[in-house]
């Protein structure tokens, strides 16, 4: 419901958006801090983004600042856009802070479903593993870079030479260690052919569905 | 199959999820599934942390964890590769001590190990592997002076000639 109302460009749909947003930041009772964390690295590009649109939109310079650059109408434009584009980022950050990655994996085995020639188990362990390991990952990545500092690696200024230092080893642990997790699956008898097995539908799950139901009647 | 690095064995996102794995493997339902990983939770000493975030456990919990999820497929023989590395003190006492356990109930183990310190005071059986070759196999007493022949150094006790010594004790 909220992505089709994305394609609008009337701004009572953004503060409807916004309000909807604000709802559900407060429902989720997620730490403002913590959105705001995970929302910062976006805001300075959609800030980059406002100035391109501010500065280089032709049309009237603002009367009240006539020796700055910037037109009203690229004022609007690049507000708008921003706003578009803030809405969209934090309905993601919210989604991804309060959604566990294995109600993610559940999901998507039950899309999945109406699809026999799938392997929806296999699909979902590979989505569970992806989010598990990529933060291990980070973390050989980390080592890593940290034994190089230890034997002075920082110095040396070739960015092709120190991208090779860096990714031959992680891609030899990471190697190893699919390996040691494809025996480490065996070794718990997996098989593919095993139903997976989703946990009952909550009736309070439902409530979302019954709205947008509503949403799309009062639309009618 | 108790793997050296634990976190290669961990697939799920909190604890109970990842015992749980190994049931669901088996096609149990889902009860059943659900009795054997409180079984395996409660035997493992990890029901206080049941609902904790894998990445978040220890190395010590990382390793009952990993012991607990195979426990819950309920095998008769269990192997341990390696089960004390990156351990600290507690931590290999923790894990000797529930290895032991599982022995007294019944369930075999089989440990691969270079540091029979730690174990060799609770195993019946030693084998010797060296080149690929099983070079000698037996009760421990009997090559405990064959160690050093093989890059394996002999238990402390064995070296000063005092009884043998369990690190449970204290």
């Amino acid at each position: 419901m909220v992505t089709t109302t994305f394609l609008e460009t009337k701004t009572s749909w953004f503060i409807l958006n916004s309000a909807i947003l604000l709802g559900l930041l407060i429902l989720s009772r997620l730490p403002m801090r913590r959105f705001l964390r995970d929302f910062w690295t976006w805001a300075i590009l959609l800030f980059i983004l406002f100035l391109f649109q501010a500065f280089f939109t032709p049309g009237h310079r603002l009367s009240a600042l006539p020796w700055l650059p910037i037109s009203d109408h690229g004022l609007l434009m690049g507000s708008l856009t921003i706003w578009r584009l803030a809405l969209i980022v934090s309905y993601a950050v919210l989604f991804t802070a309060v959604t566990r990655p294995r109600e993610l994996r559940d999901s998507l085995i039950w899309f999945l479903k109406p699809f026999p020639f799938l392997p929806q188990r296999r699909i979902g362990l590979m989505v569970s593993l992806s989010l598990r390991f990529f933060s291990l990952i980070l973390d050989q990545a980390e080592e890593v870079r940290l034994a190089h500092r230890a034997r002075l690696g920082e110095q040396n200024k070739n960015p092709f030479r120190k991208a090779k230092l860096m990714a031959l080893p992680i891609l030899r642990r990471s190697l190893s260690q699919v390996e040691e997790v494809t025996f480490a699956l065996a070794a718990r008898g997996y098989r593919d052919d095993t139903l997976p097995q989703l946990p009952q539908l909550a009736f309070s799950n439902l409530i979302p569905l019954v709205i947008f139901l509503g949403f799309l009647i009062a639309l009618w | 199959m108790v793997f050296q690095d634990a976190d290669s064995q961990i697939v799920g996102e909190t604890t109970r999820e990842d015992i749980a794995f190994g049931p669901e493997n088996l096609g149990l339902s889902r009860e059943e599934i659900s009795e054997r990983v409180d079984w395996a939770l409660r035997v493992m000493g990890l029901e206080a942390i049941s609902e904790k975030p894998c990445y978040l456990l220890s190395g010590g919990e990382k390793r009952r964890l990993s012991i607990a999820g195979v426990l819950a497929m309920k095998p008769k023989t269990i192997l341990f590769d390696e089960p004390f590395s990156h351990l600290d003190y507690p931590g290999i006492r923790d894990v000797l001590k529930h290895m032991v356990d599982l022995h007294g109930k019944g369930h075999t183990l089989v440990v691969t190990t270079h540091d029979v310190e730690k174990v060799i005071a609770h195993v019946d059986r030693i084998a010797i592997l060296h080149g690929g070759e099983i070079k000698a196999a037996g009760p421990p007493d009997d090559f405990i002076s064959e160690l050093p022949r093989f890059g394996v150094r002999p238990p402390c006790y064995a070296l000063l000639g005092k009884e043998k010594a369990s690190w449970l004790n204290e």
